[in-house]
């Protein structure tokens, strides 16, 4: 079985795609939503909302609105929602290049995730032994970088925990592997910084899931 | 008296022996029911059914059937059903029991492996056979 290197590994305040996406199929001006793939290519990952993307022949930076799991539905392509509406008179050609912005978070040092389902006991009189079942599940984690406030990823969170207003759950992908990750919405409740003589200084962020995980984990 | 290498243990999870495995741990409880009466000249009692809670090492990968059998009924939201867990110390010598996966515990950091640690409670009874 693999075993998979800390060093290898990543964080992204978003999606990931492994692989080179295209359009399939040509689409219209005025279209909110259309199909990627690896155009006869390998093409996986996670599709996010927020992620920011361009096509090849058309100058607009688009926002992801909705996405989802590369290949859940069919292998190699997504259907992505997405703002504005597309822009040019004559719409996107067909295997039109789609270049997606790095949601890559900078200087990881360590990240850990925490999935639980608290436990709920059941066990009635005349059991044999304890029984019960299992409650929603949840997951909390914390990632550890170098500081850079000048990193959007590392901003993003530090903003979300400093800001008083009601926040809107952002999206971490936890690389393992090219094409192995787990993906969750979360809140960012907590970061600490530590500076010290001798060393470069470093921040925590704690996070906390935000709704589901039953599709987190995404393992090609 | 036999003594048993930490390294021939193994751990399987709805029959499907886990993948990458560091190593398992298994905790068995009794709760002691307090019945001592007054002029009982020490502590008196009898002791509950038994319950076990687990602890499963990896080093992450959900290729491997078992681990994924865990990790997925982390993630779910349906109503578990329990898996099947062998505790093995040596060949015909291991604790058994149906568990749950309760938590999960993922770490990456640089210059290791990433790891995984799964806790398990047991559900029903255990049974320990010893040939």
């Amino acid at each position: 079985m693999a075993k998979y290197r800390g060093s290898r590994g990543s964080l992204s305040q978003g999606g990931v795609i492994v692989g080179s996406a295209f359009t399939k199929g040509t689409r219209a001006q005025g279209q909110t939503s259309h199909t990627f793939d690896g155009n006869g290519a390998t093409l996986n990952g996670v599709v996010r909302p927020g992620d920011r993307f361009t096509v090849a022949g058309d100058a607009q930076q688009y926002t992801v609105v909705t996405g989802g799991v590369i290949g859940a539905g069919v292998a190699n392509e997504v259907v992505v929602t997405f703002t504005p509406a597309i822009v040019p008179g004559g719409g996107w050609a067909d295997n039109a290049a789609v270049t997606f912005v790095s949601n890559s978070m900078s200087q990881i040092r360590a990240f850990e995730v925490e999935l639980e389902r608290p436990y709920i006991e059941g066990t009635v009189m005349g059991d044999n032994g304890q029984t019960g079942t299992l409650d929603i599940p949840r997951a909390r984690g914390r990632i550890t970088a170098l500081l850079d406030y000048a990193d959007l990823k590392q901003k993003a969170l530090i903003d979300q925990v400093k800001s008083g207003t009601d926040e809107v759950a952002l999206a971490l992908t936890l690389v393992i592997s090219s094409g192995k990750h787990i993906w969750l919405d979360a809140f960012c409740p907590r970061a600490r910084v530590n500076a010290q003589i001798g060393q470069l200084i470093p921040v925590e962020f704690d996070f906390q899931s935000e709704g589901g995980l039953s599709t987190s984990f995404n393992w090609n | 008296m036999a003594k048993f290498r930490g390294s021939k243990g193994n751990l399987t999870i709805g029959g499907n022996s886990v993948a990458n495995l560091s190593s398992w741990e298994f905790e068995i409880e009794r709760p002691h029911i307090d019945g001592t009466d007054m002029g009982d000249n020490g502590v008196e009692g009898t002791l509950d059914i038994p319950r076990g809670r687990g602890r499963a090492r990896v080093k992450l990968d959900k290729t491997d059937t078992a681990q994924a059998a865990m990790l997925d009924q982390l993630v779910a939201n349906t109503d578990p059903t329990p898996l099947a867990a062998v505790f093995l110390i040596a060949t015909g010598k291991s604790i058994n029991c149906n568990v749950l996966a309760t938590r999960g515990s993922i770490v990456a950091n640089i210059g290791q492996y990433i790891t995984a640690d799964i806790d398990l409670v047991s559900d029903g009874a255990i049974t320990m056979p010893w040939a």
